[in-house]
């Protein structure tokens, strides 16, 4: 050690001291400690400012009685004439820089630790400012207050489990793609009230239709390669009290019309009652998903896995219609094809869509007969 | 429910187990017709069931405890009783050597059925030779059942469930208890070694305590509740087993732990609780663990010197305050 700085002064000039009060803080080989007053007085004259680097032995200040009469110059530093290790110097260096300890109880620690806290933000208010269990509580409750009320928790079991890790498996793991689609469902409306089947069991009669043309929208991928399914099996989604259920209709493309909407209606009995059996609501390969009931005009589903599509439809509504330079009303659904853009293109995907339109629009009673 | 002493409550479940069992009888110095033993826990006793079943023995602690053991151990029930908790020292060899392990030295064909009752403490300035505290030198031997309790009711349900183990028993009892008063049913009933018994219940603190520190935690506990703190007083009642989920249940409610325990703090009751507690719940302490004990020194014949060793009312308040 040879040379120093006054990091700061602890009194200014002219401010009485008492011997023993720390008067000075010195930065010395990157260590830092206070000087103590040698003695009581007034701090005359500092003559080491903040900051300059003074040799050892330099004199800093003058400690003196308010009229005691002051040496004129800076007196000369005795120099050392060896520079051999100051035991106190070496005892500062090898203590290294003090590290700041928080106290806290283990009960405070604890608690901080289940509530994700940092004991740096809470106050100790404990004995020598030690964290106790009260002051993180504090914290947690200030934290909630901020924070919305809960009123229950419905935990996640069951099918709502099921659904939640299946849709979201879905959505991470299958790019969606969206193609949406004006259908005029003069002729489906008309279908309906000859032999009474429902809108979706005819959805689901143009669909398999459809898949049986565009045989690869009837897929999986799975294992590295698009497994193209034979069987047709649309599932038809099924809003229950206890959540989604997806029950299947199989082979749907070889029943006729009035078969399937019976099949369905019973499906979505036993849905609602809870009475489905495991082969009812498994071997899907296609969905249907309908929220026409609730007045939606469309929406953007999310593919069943492990599918590679899913028809969304919505409510069917009386819109004018501009045809051959004429506006009349027709009854209008917008369905929506989510597909998987892994398995499929848009292209194809919109073809398919437009074979279900076109089934649609020029569906009549004579579906009753067409059987594959 | 009537209120009897410790005294008449120990003298009940004496009477009622050798009116119950023919193989259950007293040995022990001055407990006879003559002196009725040195607290009266055995008046009357000689003239009920004679001098055969309330045996006078010389004056030698160690040929009372190695005639209870070969007794034991040939199908009798004896309740030996040693005058001084002190006096247990020139027992030891019996009692740690014979009676606490030849149920395991011979596979369980001998069992050592043995109850020691015997006064511990100080508070009566009769010095250091009649005045410690020695149930932590019991605590440290396998094979060994202590119980200690501090109410009436607790001394008459222990002593009768520890005349009927077939393990042995030390009975530790309190000289300043035999006075203490306490509702006691009149009919036949034990208390299960191991289960400990929450005396007053409280939010902030709790107060572990033994024997005649109960008696003082309860007053502490009084005094406290004024000042707004809520303190829970739990009493082991028998050290041996330990009832270790009642403490850590009630420390993990308040956070905080006292431990009162009249004996020696170095390697004595606090001192195992203490550390219990710090291995099985140390993430709910909320401050330390405070010990109020004897502070390691013989206790003094000198009343202002014994006083000022022995944990009181005030060194329990004491030591609450400073963690409360």
């Amino acid at each position: 050690m040879k040379t120093g700085s006054v990091i700061q002064w602890f009194k200014k000039e002219g401010e009485t001291v008492k011997k023993g009060e720390p008067l000075v803080e010195i930065l010395s080989d990157k260590v830092t400690y206070e000087v103590e007053a040698p003695a009581s007085g007034v701090l005359r004259k500092i003559l080491a400012e903040e900051g300059v680097d003074k040799s050892v032995g330099s004199t800093l200040a003058f400690v003196a009685t308010p009229d005691e009469e002051l040496p004129e110059a800076e007196p000369s530093a005795k120099p050392l004439p060896i520079e051999r290790p100051d035991k106190t110097t070496v005892t500062i260096e090898t203590r290294g820089p003090s590290r700041e300890l928080t106290l806290a109880s283990p009960a405070a620690k604890r608690l901080a630790r289940q509530y994700n806290i940092d004991l740096a933000d809470v106050r100790g208010t404990g004995p020598e400012g030690r964290i106790i269990a009260e002051d993180v509580k504090r914290l947690i409750e200030e934290k909630e207050e901020s924070r919305p009320r809960v009123k229950d928790i419905i935990p996640l079991a069951g099918i709502r489990k099921t659904t939640a890790e299946r849709v979201s498996s879905s959505f991470r793991t299958a790019p969606h793609s969206f193609i949406i689609m004006d259908v005029d469902m003069t002729q489906a409306v008309k279908l309906r009230e000859v032999v009474g089947a429902s809108y979706t069991a005819i959805l689901a009669y143009a669909a398999a239709k459809a898949l049986h043309e565009y045989a690869t929208v009837n897929s999986t991928l799975a294992n590295g390669g698009i497994r193209v399914y034979e069987d047709i099996n649309i599932g038809v989604a099924v809003s229950t009290e206890k959540g989604l259920l997806v029950p299947v209709i199989r082979n749907a493309d070889k029943k006729q019309i009035t078969e399937l909407s019976s099949h369905l209606e019973d499906l979505v009995d036993k849905a609602r009652q809870g009475k489905l059996s495991k082969d009812q609501v498994t071997g899907g390969t296609f969905t249907i998903t309908n929220l026409g009931m609730y007045d939606v005009n469309m929406f953007l589903p999310i593919i069943n896995p492990p599918e590679a599509a899913i028809l969304a439809a919505g409510s069917i509504i009386k819109k004018p219609v501009v045809e051959k330079n004429k506006i009349s009303i027709k009854p209008k659904l917008i369905l929506t094809l989510a597909y998987d853009h892994r398995i499929i293109d848009g292209g194809p995907a919109a073809a398919f869509l437009r074979k279900i339109k076109e089934i649609l629009e020029t569906i009549d009673s004579s579906a009753q007969k067409n059987r594959n | 429910m009537r209120e009897i002493s410790y005294r008449d409550a120990l003298r009940e479940a004496l009477v009622e187990e050798m009116r119950r069992d023919k193989s259950v009888f007293l040995l022990g110095e001055d407990i006879g017709r003559y002196w009725e033993g040195a607290f009266k826990v055995t008046k009357g006793l000689a003239e009920e069931f004679g001098e055969e079943r309330v045996r006078d023995t010389p004056i030698s602690e160690s040929a009372i405890i190695g005639t209870a053991v070969g007794a034991a151990i040939t199908g009798m029930r004896p309740v030996a009783e040693i005058m001084f908790g002190d006096l247990t020292t020139l027992a030891m060899d019996q009692i740690a050597n014979q009676a606490a392990k030849i149920r395991y030295m011979f596979g369980g064909q001998a069992k050592v059925p043995l109850v020691i009752r015997t006064p511990f403490g100080g508070g009566v300035n009769i010095a250091a030779h009649h005045s410690q505290s020695l149930e932590a030198w019991f605590m440290h031997v396998p094979g060994l059942l202590v119980a200690a309790p501090s109410a009436p009711y607790d001394a008459k349900g222990l002593l009768k469930a520890a005349i009927r183990s077939d393990d042995p028993v030390m009975f530790c009892e309190h000289k300043l208890l035999y006075s203490v008063e306490g509702p006691v049913p009149e009919e036949d009933f034990t208390i299960p070694f191991g289960v400990a018994e929450i005396k007053n219940e409280g939010e902030d603190v709790t107060v572990v305590a033994t024997l005649f520190m109960v008696v003082k935690a309860l007053e502490a506990a009084k005094t406290l509740k004024k000042e707004g703190i809520s303190v829970e007083v739990v009493d082991p009642r028998t050290l041996v087993p330990l009832d270790k989920e009642a403490i850590v249940k009630s420390v993990k409610k308040t956070g905080r732990l006292v431990i009162v325990s009249e004996d020696c703090k170095t390697a004595g009751v606090t001192a195992e609780i203490a550390a219990m507690v710090a291995e099985e719940a140390i993430d709910y302490l909320d401050a330390p663990i405070k010990r109020v004990a004897e502070p390691d020194t013989p206790i003094p014949f000198s009343p202002p010197l014994e006083k000022h060793v022995l944990p009181d009312e005030k060194s329990i308040i004491k030591a609450v305050r400073e963690i409360a």
